[in-house]
């Protein structure tokens, strides 16, 4: 029933349909550009090519670094958010920020870092006498993008966890159920959603890394991609392989969807005012401590050490200032405005998806996510022959690459602003259209400040995405604009790592302080909210 | 009398094309009269009750049918004016407070004229109208229930719209304060002349509430009336069931006159051949034996309320309720002859089911 | 209408007029795949000398042809900047290049292809880098050819398959040896178990942590390791290179010792291989492109390549620091080869895939 509504609000309100037609068109160029570049292999070459024992092992390490990566990423996440969110740990603001940092350590930074910290003379060694054998392979790429990627279920039980009725668990233990089996019987059902939704996020960028597999020397596809780029010359056979990728990417996509039908219709309309009483650690707050700090250690003590430390080599030959600055300003003016179309972008996606809940909208929404799986140097390639065939004066420009990092990094930006949009529910906006106001301006008057949170996650994850990005960037920046990750991958590739560090710490540095503050922000919208409760 | 204030017209809704319809040609007039009206659509839930409403507002297109306020079209063949442009206030179940704006802002919300300082000042006089101006600053979330309640209402009155609709605004209230509010409302309403539709499932409620009410069932209107009409006069036997418990007895009419299972009965209109008839407790008392040559039956239960007895009475195999003064006094067992105070109400045949038992009706099921 | 909401829409407005910034026309623009660190001083220099605005790309090899041929005829490219003769040859077979005039092709010593399409820049030679703490010279092959039979090297040797010095110096092989041979030596190497790399940068790394003990590389990636390489501006004077010996010595304690073995006289393993760079058909100046090809061909670029990035110059006469091999007896070492042969890359992916490296 909701079809011919959804319909309807495309066809009537411009301002849902522009963004959807533009996000789709987005999204389906580059796919086209595959198709087209695919088409013209020679066949037999095709089929050697794609029909071969090697693609096989690609697939299996893919699969198995990808659930790896999400078993870690859960071990990591999942304490870290009930301790910030259920217990009375002094400081678990401080540790809520600990574990969202890593999103400023760009992967190949880690990864570099990683190296040089273990094995028999890395720092460890050095430092400590403490000889571990050099990180490589699966259980390198593991731990690295382990470090990188568990902030995106982080953030998302975390939501899931502070969204949960406490009035659930109340009765569950007058119900004679202990505190653990309330957990476990109520409580965790109630975070699939969400799990799903970070997981979602930590699967699709363990099959698009490129920076830690390769440095890690873990064979995967999008490896393997990279290598018929880079290696061979080869757009046509590199297309082919982008389409595998993208083939296990639908597959990836559909099952989380399988997985999800059915959980989010239970999501209760608006948030509740309450929160749960919280555990009281006693003397088990200092497990909580070493774990938070130790993970806290880990995934941004480690790199931010390691990086610092390359740069207090070049400290005394002075710091190329003029360069940072000009690459900070690079990065900030590309990845704002990004992070703002990103979110502009994602909004009425969400909200078809979310008001008019089918099968159409619900498609609308997979295929945006299809932009971030579309491996980037196909995507910006795809944009190059875009642009200059349909709009050549836009080739060059910062506005191609603002462009290019919103709809690669727009399923970042969906998921947060989908969950705030459960915040919201639609009778408010009924009720502000009884009291005069336009479609557009109940939105704006009381659909958009409910959703400020969630719009302020979307805008602080794609923002870091495109902080770190490359191949969109060597692609498509216009000439001359040199971007902080940008810097920090040439040094690093030349071995400069006291080149590179400035630029590394820069890019996290800033990183660091955007999200600071926004999650200040958070703290002050949530604070509004329960302060009388 | 002058034109309707709201006039709804064979209104249809479905949801897609095949789907079958939520709301099936349902027409009623609300405010013909000289002074203000309140309208109540009575039905169980998933009637369509709710659905109408939201066509009355404009958040749902209707499907065919016109709605019209004060002359203007606001729904019709090719016509949808939006929620916005039809000066129609409504108050939802949830009341949709909105969190992020405090008490004083929700309600100067719909104030778009003037200066702001103006808008303030309307609101205030609004919140003042419902009693809370001590609260304009706090957030919603923080209020009662009951608070919120008025708070929406003030919400909605504040731009002072000349139709109102409720859907379901008392549910959320818990009994007493229920029974409370809803005589407060009304008499805001009456007061400040607004025409309002409420939409309920509580049959006490739209009887209080409302000058004229219409019972809906499976997206139909079985009967449009008023609160004494419908319930005394039930056209259906949907109508006399929904409204509250009646007798049922299965007849065999002729002229204004059928022989029942109580014996001989007037009617309230000619009939022939089998029909079923509805006899209201009150409209049934019972007397002592050998005072009344009446069906004679046994008291199976007692209910003192006060004010008046509600007695259980079995009669050859079935059991009828009686409610009667205080000063018909039984016990249980005791043997009573059955006397029928008023016509009994035929029910219209097309509903009505040729195996439904005599007796008494079961209490009007909750949805 | 909410504050956010109009932030929102300033932002909005911000990237469309921030997107209609184009570039000047007037400058130089150069797509190379040679990395910002090694190119950037060099392009400073020649802004400040020429006082003509250059602006540059960076990407590898393969990003910026299939961009350039993504481009086509709309490319604002002038100049393509390669690490290797592959890439330039790929470039010449699309049909992208133009001839240059003799008085750029005249200028390198050596190197230059017939079809006077491209002009090397730089040379640099394939080298075996070993830890000298594990592994005696003595025991090293004559040849790489033999490089296999070293059974106890299995699971140290470090190689990159992906790369395209190394597809070079596959190439070079085959061309010599013939498939065959080429075959059972990737073969040969492949029971040695070796650790493949997709750059030499993270090997050489592995290398001095001890991950490895040999690696297959090229030269300059040692003496970067052992001597700093490029770093800062170019200035050239006496001081700078002692403080760069004392960081050396800082270094290598925190690392195993890193050294260089050379195969015997004219053996494939001493390969020579070239970087370069070629003007391209969409560019609308040539002749300020071929003054840029000029300029690294001068003097002052040749000798910043010989000292901050340790490569051999193409052009004669130009001194190469102390601890470099000189610059004879390097081409000494390599075979004689042709290095347009390279541009035969398709058979040797063929058999770097049917060998399940690629």
């Amino acid at each position: 029933m909701t079809v011919t509504r959804a319909v309807d609000i495309l066809r009537t309100r411009w301002y849902v349909t522009v963004p959807v037609a533009f996000v789709l068109a987005g999204v389906l160029v580059p796919l086209g550009y595959l198709f087209v570049r695919a088409l013209q292999a020679d066949p037999q070459t095709l089929w050697d090519l794609v029909v071969r024992w090697r693609n096989l092992r690609l697939l299996g390490n893919t699969i198995g670094l990808a659930i790896g990566v999400l078993g870690v990423t859960t071990l990591i996440a999942f304490p870290l958010a009930w301790l910030t969110t259920r217990t009375d740990l002094p400081g678990r603001g401080v540790l809520t920020l600990l574990g969202v940092l890593p999103l400023a350590v760009p992967g190949y930074v880690m990864a570099y870092v990683l190296l040089a910290t273990t094995g028999t003379y890395g720092t460890l060694a050095q430092t400590l006498g403490l000889v571990w054998p050099r990180l490589s392979g699966y259980s390198g790429a593991l731990l690295a993008l382990s470090l990188c990627t568990y902030p995106y279920l982080f953030l998302n039980l975390r939501t899931a966890l502070l969204g949960v009725d406490p009035a659930l668990e109340e009765s569950a233990r007058a119900l004679g159920y202990s505190r653990w089996q309330v957990f476990w019987r109520v409580v965790l059902p109630q975070l699939r959603p969400g799990f799903l939704a970070g997981g979602l996020l930590v699967g699709l960028h363990v099959l698009g890394d490129f920076g830690v597999v390769s440095l890690m020397r873990f064979e995967t596809f999008s490896y393997a991609l990279y290598l018929q780029y880079a290696a061979s010359y080869d757009r046509i056979y590199a297309a082919c392989l982008a389409l595998m990728l993208l083939a296990l990417t639908v597959a990836v996509l559909f099952l989380e969807a399988r997985l999800l039908r059915g959980l989010l219709l239970h999501r209760t309309g608006s948030g509740t005012a309450r929160r749960s009483v919280p555990l009281q650690l006693r003397a088990g707050r200092w497990i909580g401590y070493a774990f938070g700090g130790g993970v806290a250690l880990l995934s941004v003590g480690l790199p931010v050490g390691t990086v610092g430390y390359w740069m207090a080599d070049r400290v005394a030959s002075g710091l190329p200032w003029a360069s940072l600055g000009s690459s900070l300003w690079a990065s900030v003016s590309a990845s704002v405005p990004a992070a703002g179309l990103a979110a502009l972008l994602a909004t009425p996606i969400a909200y078809l998806g979310v008001r008019y809940q089918s099968r159409w909208t619900q498609t609308i929404e997979r295929v945006a996510y299809l932009g971030y799986a579309t491996p980037p140097l196909a995507f910006a390639l795809a944009l190059i022959v875009f642009t200059l065939g349909v709009v050549p004066f836009g080739y060059q420009t910062l506005g191609l690459l603002v462009t290019a990092y919103a709809l690669h990094f727009m399923a970042e930006a969906i998921g947060p602003i989908r969950s705030a949009l459960y915040q919201a529910p639609p009778n408010l906006e009924e009720a502000a259209r009884s009291l005069g106001r336009s479609p557009m301006g109940a939105f704006a008057s009381v659909t958009f400040p409910l959703m400020r949170r969630g719009l302020l996650v979307s805008v602080a994850f794609v923002f870091l995405s495109a902080m770190k990005e490359l191949p969109i960037t060597f692609l498509l920046a216009p000439v001359g604009f040199e971007t902080l990750a940008l810097n920090t991958w040439s040094y690093a590739e030349e071995a400069m790592f006291g080149e590179a560090a400035p630029y590394a710490l820069t890019i996290m540095f800033f990183s660091a302080c955007f999200v600071g503050l926004l999650l200040i922000r958070e703290q002050t919208a949530t604070g509004q909210r329960t302060e009388a409760a | 009398m002058s034109e309707p204030l709201l006039s709804v017209q064979h209104l249809t809704k479905r949801f897609g094309p095949d789907a079958p319809p939520v709301v099936h040609d349902v027409s009623f007039d609300v405010g013909g009269g000289p002074s203000a009206e309140i309208f109540a659509v009575l039905g169980p839930s998933g009637c369509g009750k709710t659905t109408t409403l939201r066509c009355i507002a404009g958040f749902e297109h209707a499907t065919e049918g016109t709605v019209v306020v004060q002359g203007r079209t606001m729904a019709g063949p090719d016509v949808h004016v939006p929620p916005e442009q039809r000066g129609v206030g409504i108050v939802f179940q949830d009341y949709a407070l909105f969190p992020h704006l405090t008490v004083l802002e929700n309600v100067a919300f719909g104030l778009r004229e003037g200066t702001s300082a103006e808008q303030t000042a309307r609101a205030r006089e609004a919140l003042e109208m419902v009693g809370l101006d001590s609260f304009e600053e706090r957030r919603p979330q923080h209020l009662s229930g009951g608070q919120q309640q008025r708070v929406a209402l003030a919400r909605t009155l504040a731009p002072e719209p000349d139709l109102i609709l409720l859907d379901e605004p008392f549910s959320n209230l818990d009994a007493l304060l229920r029974e409370e509010t809803r005589q407060e409302v009304r008499q805001l309403l009456k007061d400040k002349g607004i025409s309002a539709v409420l939409v309920t499932h509580d049959q006490e409620e739209a009887l209080s509430f409302a000058d004229r009410l219409a019972v809906m069932r499976s997206g139909q209107l079985d009967q449009v009336g008023t609160p004494e009409d419908v319930y005394y006069r039930p056209r259906t036997l949907f109508v006399a069931q929904f409204l509250g418990r009646t007798n049922l007895l299965l007849s065999q009419a002729s002229g204004r006159e059928a022989d029942t299972p109580l014996g001989r009965v007037r009617l309230d209109r000619e009939a022939d051949g089998t029909v079923l008839v509805s006899l209201r407790p009150e409209h049934l008392t019972i007397a002592a034996p050998e005072t009344v040559d009446g069906p004679m039956g046994t008291i199976v239960d007692r209910a003192f309320k006060g004010h008046d007895i509600t007695y259980l009475v079995s009669c050859e195999n079935n059991e009828y309720l009686v409610h009667t003064d205080n000063r018909e006094l039984y016990e249980a067992g005791d043997t009573v002859a059955l006397q029928p105070l008023e016509p009994a109400v035929v029910l219209e045949r097309k509903s009505t089911p040729a195996d439904v038992p005599s007796g008494v009706t079961p209490e009007p099921s909750e949805p | 209408m909410s504050r956010f909401f109009r932030l929102f829409s300033v932002l909005f407005l911000g990237v469309v007029l921030l997107g209609c910034g184009g570039g000047e026309p007037d400058e130089l623009v150069i797509y190379s795949g040679r990395s910002k660190a090694l190119v950037d001083s060099l392009v400073s220099m020649y802004q400040e000398k020429a006082d003509v605005p250059v602006r540059v790309k960076y990407g590898s090899d393969a990003q910026l042809l299939a961009a350039l041929q993504e481009e086509g005829d709309q490319s604002p490219a002038d100049v393509y900047w390669a690490n290797t003769t592959g890439a330039l040859g790929n470039a010449v077979n699309n049909d992208l290049l133009v001839e240059l005039p003799d008085s750029v092709a005249n200028t390198p010593a050596r190197f230059v292809p017939s079809n006077q399409q491209w002009t090397p820049v730089t040379t640099r030679f394939r080298v075996l880098a070993y830890n000298s703490d594990q592994i005696d010279p003595e025991d090293l092959p004559e040849s790489v050819r033999d490089l296999p039979k070293n059974r106890d090297l299995e699971g140290r040797v470090g190689w990159t398959p992906s790369y395209s010095s190394f597809q070079d110096f596959v190439t070079a092989m085959r061309v010599t040896q013939g498939a065959d041979a080429t075959r059972s030596w990737l073969q040969g190497m492949q029971n040695l178990n070796p650790n493949s790399y997709t750059s030499n940068t993270p090997m050489i790394r592995a290398l001095a942590a001890g991950e490895i003990d040999v690696a297959l590389t090229n030269h300059y990636y040692v003496l970067r390791l052992k001597h700093g390489g490029a770093e800062g501006e170019y200035e050239g004077d006496e001081e700078e290179e002692e403080e760069h010996e004392e960081e050396e010595e800082e270094q290598t304690r925190a690392s195993a010792p890193v050294e260089t073995y050379r195969f015997s006289e004219g053996d494939l393993g001493n390969l020579a291989l070239v970087t370069g760079a070629g003007v391209l058909q969409t560019s609308d100046q040539s002749a300020a492109a071929q003054r840029f090809l000029q300029f690294l061909l001068s003097e002052q670029a040749q000798s910043f390549a010989a000292n901050r990035v340790n490569e051999y110059p193409v052009v004669s006469g130009t001194e190469v620091p102390q601890y470099m091999v000189p610059v004879d007896s390097a081409l000494g070492l390599s075979p004689e080869f042709e290095l347009e042969r390279l541009q035969e890359m398709d058979p040797t992916l063929d058999l770097l895939r049917d060998v399940g490296l690629l």
